[in-house]
């Protein structure tokens, strides 16, 4: 087996994990908000926000993307608004691939996140408050580094199933070299191909470095808990 | 400077409603058992809880009003809170805890000074600990602190002992009362301990099921209210100063209005004010001075009231000094001995308990 990537899968590597990148940034800013409103919320419509953020846990991914695939497309509503802003419709492109992506892993950053919130509890807002600290600044303060360990979780956790997704990214931006072909579907291009040796090297490549994340996640939280959080 | 609230607020079984002054100084107490609505009236005064409807203010600051529509967030209330189990931050150190309330008080306004407060909690040499390190004393102690560093115009606490065990107690009322001897700030205590009332407050205010049931000097109002409560809970206190200790017998001795006590045990310092109870089943009574008794607190006493409460065994409440004291004794006895209102007995107490 050779450790030599061809220049396209190069490539396909580069796309993987900027995709996976820009997916888990605009996953941390989208999800920080709705995590924090479903941990506090008394609100009916929580269980129904709830139940949509959980839908991709359980759908096909190819579900997701044909719905995608027709919204985001020429004549889907999304892709008309592009194209009549002067730009072009999102199906086959990268930001078409963001856009699943990030519905596609909203639950992977949204529950670590829910979760993270509700333990740091009511109380310890309450004493920021009477220390004069705003809602914001306790934000900051005290919230966000008593979930450090959530956001770890849930970041390594978007970015992991980012780079393993397939089904929705064939189906939103199909396999274009360089645009859309990232390595998932790169290794089964090769498989296809017949290529046994490429697809290979790549699929150890991909087990390895999920392996070493998350080897690196339990020791980072392992570190933290010995701090007592 | 009065503290002014007016509020009403439904709970569980009623409703929350009260409408008082507290004074602009010194410690007031709110008393009351536990779900009588004490901590959402403190929760009110911080902004924490909101009241459907009502008026707080500080002096001239109103916090919350009707007319016009006026709620100020709690963030923006010149208010200390002190909880019931300390609630630390854990991301912080002891500094870390005691810096955040310090860097969100501007400058300007600043009244209690960092040395100053942590000198008066004994926390210097506790700094650089990690809160996970702490005893239960000595959080509370930093979050007394923390409260104190936001320089406020009031300090609200809530049952601030009451997960504590007796010597973190006696450590924390002594930084209380030298706190309260050496800055002005007005403090609200919510307990139900009679003892704490005792010991600190010079104003008290009783919760009953959300309304007020007494208001004004501890020494005045709670010995009733406790008497109108249940005799059984913690009634017959007796405030009294420490005289000394008698090496030999290993007793410290008392005096109060109604004259000398001896306490078995106790190191106490000479001078200090102190509430003990006398339980009323141990109290006994003969109708002279005997030497001959095993037990060595007698004293004299006036009956106040003979309140016949069962089958043949009536309440004798009984003043000794200015103290009211309650027990129930046989009726062949008030029988035998014609005991009338008025009658001069002499009362043993079989067993006084320290309570602070």
């Amino acid at each position: 087996m050779s450790l030599s990537l061809s220049a396209g899968d190069w490539t396909a590597l580069w796309l993987t994990l900027r995709l996976a990148v820009t997916t888990t940034l605009i996953l941390l800013l989208l999800g920080t908000p709705l995590a924090w409103w479903l941990s506090h919320t008394r609100s009916r419509s929580k269980l129904v926000i709830e139940s949509i953020v959980s839908l991709p846990l359980i759908l096909p991914p190819t579900v997701l993307g044909y719905y995608l695939l027709v919204i985001l497309g020429p004549s889907g509503w999304i892709g008309r608004l592009m194209q009549a802003l002067g730009g072009q419709h999102l199906a086959f492109t990268f930001t078409g691939l963001v856009i699943g992506s990030v519905l596609y892993s909203l639950p992977f950053m949204v529950q670590p996140l829910q979760d993270g919130f509700s333990t740091v509890g009511r109380r310890r807002l309450e004493v920021a408050a009477t220390l004069g600290a705003s809602p914001l600044d306790t934000f900051f303060h005290v919230v966000m580094p008593l979930s450090r360990h959530s956001y770890l979780t849930a970041s390594t956790l978007t970015f992991a199933h980012t780079v393993g997704e397939f089904g929705i990214i064939l189906m939103v931006g199909g396999n274009i070299p360089g645009k859309t072909r990232v390595l998932s579907v790169a290794i089964y291009d090769h498989a296809e191909a017949m290529d046994y040796v490429s697809a290979g090297t790549l699929s150890a490549g991909l087990l390895v470095f999920s392996f070493m994340l998350l080897l690196a996640v339990r020791i980072v939280s392992q570190h933290f808990e010995s701090q007592g959080r | 400077m009065t503290l002014d609230v007016r509020i009403r607020r439904r709970l569980k079984s009623f409703e929350l409603s009260v409408d008082t002054q507290f004074p602009g100084q010194g410690i007031s107490a709110v008393f009351g058992h536990s779900g009588s609505g004490k901590t959402t009236l403190l929760r009110c005064i911080a902004g924490l809880d909101r009241a459907r409807s009502g008026r707080v203010s500080l002096g001239d600051i109103c916090w919350q009003d009707e007319q016009p529509k006026t709620f100020i967030a709690p963030y923006r209330r010149p208010v200390g809170f002190v909880f019931q189990e300390s609630s630390l931050f854990p991301h912080l150190s002891v500094d870390g805890n005691l810096q955040f309330a310090l860097r969100r008080t501007p400058p300007g306004s600043q009244h209690l000074k960092f040395d100053d407060v942590t000198e008066l909690f004994g926390l210097r040499t506790l700094l650089k600990r990690s809160i996970g390190g702490l005893s239960g004393g000595e959080r509370q102690r930093v979050a007394i602190a923390r409260a104190l560093l936001t320089s406020p115009q009031l300090l609200l606490m809530d049952e601030p002992l009451a997960a504590l065990d007796y010597d973190s107690k006696q450590t924390l009322l002594t930084c209380l009362e030298n706190f309260h001897t050496e800055y002005a700030v007005p403090i609200l205590y919510v307990t139900h301990s009679p003892s704490e009332v005792m010991r600190l407050a010079e104003h008290v205010v009783v919760l009953k099921e959300g309304s007020i049931q007494a208001q004004g000097k501890p020494e005045d109002v709670l010995a009733r209210v406790i008497r109108d409560s249940s005799p059984e809970h913690g009634g017959n206190v007796i405030a009294a100063q420490v005289k000394g200790f008698d090496e030999h017998y290993q007793l410290t001795c008392l005096t109060f209005s109604g004259g000398k006590l001896f306490l078995p045990g106790e190191h106490l310092t000479p001078g200090r004010e102190i509430s003990i109870r006398a339980p009323g089943q141990f109290i006994s009574f003969q109708n002279s001075y005997g030497n001959s008794t095993s037990i060595i607190n007698t004293i004299e006493i006036v009956v106040k009231v003979i309140a016949k409460n069962e089958m043949a065994r009536s309440e004798l409440h009984f003043n000794a000094g200015d103290c009211l004291l309650i027990a129930t004794v046989s009726n062949k006895f008030i029988d035998q001995q014609q005991i009338q209102i008025g009658s001069k007995l002499y009362a043993q107490l079989g067993r006084l308990e320290l309570l602070i």
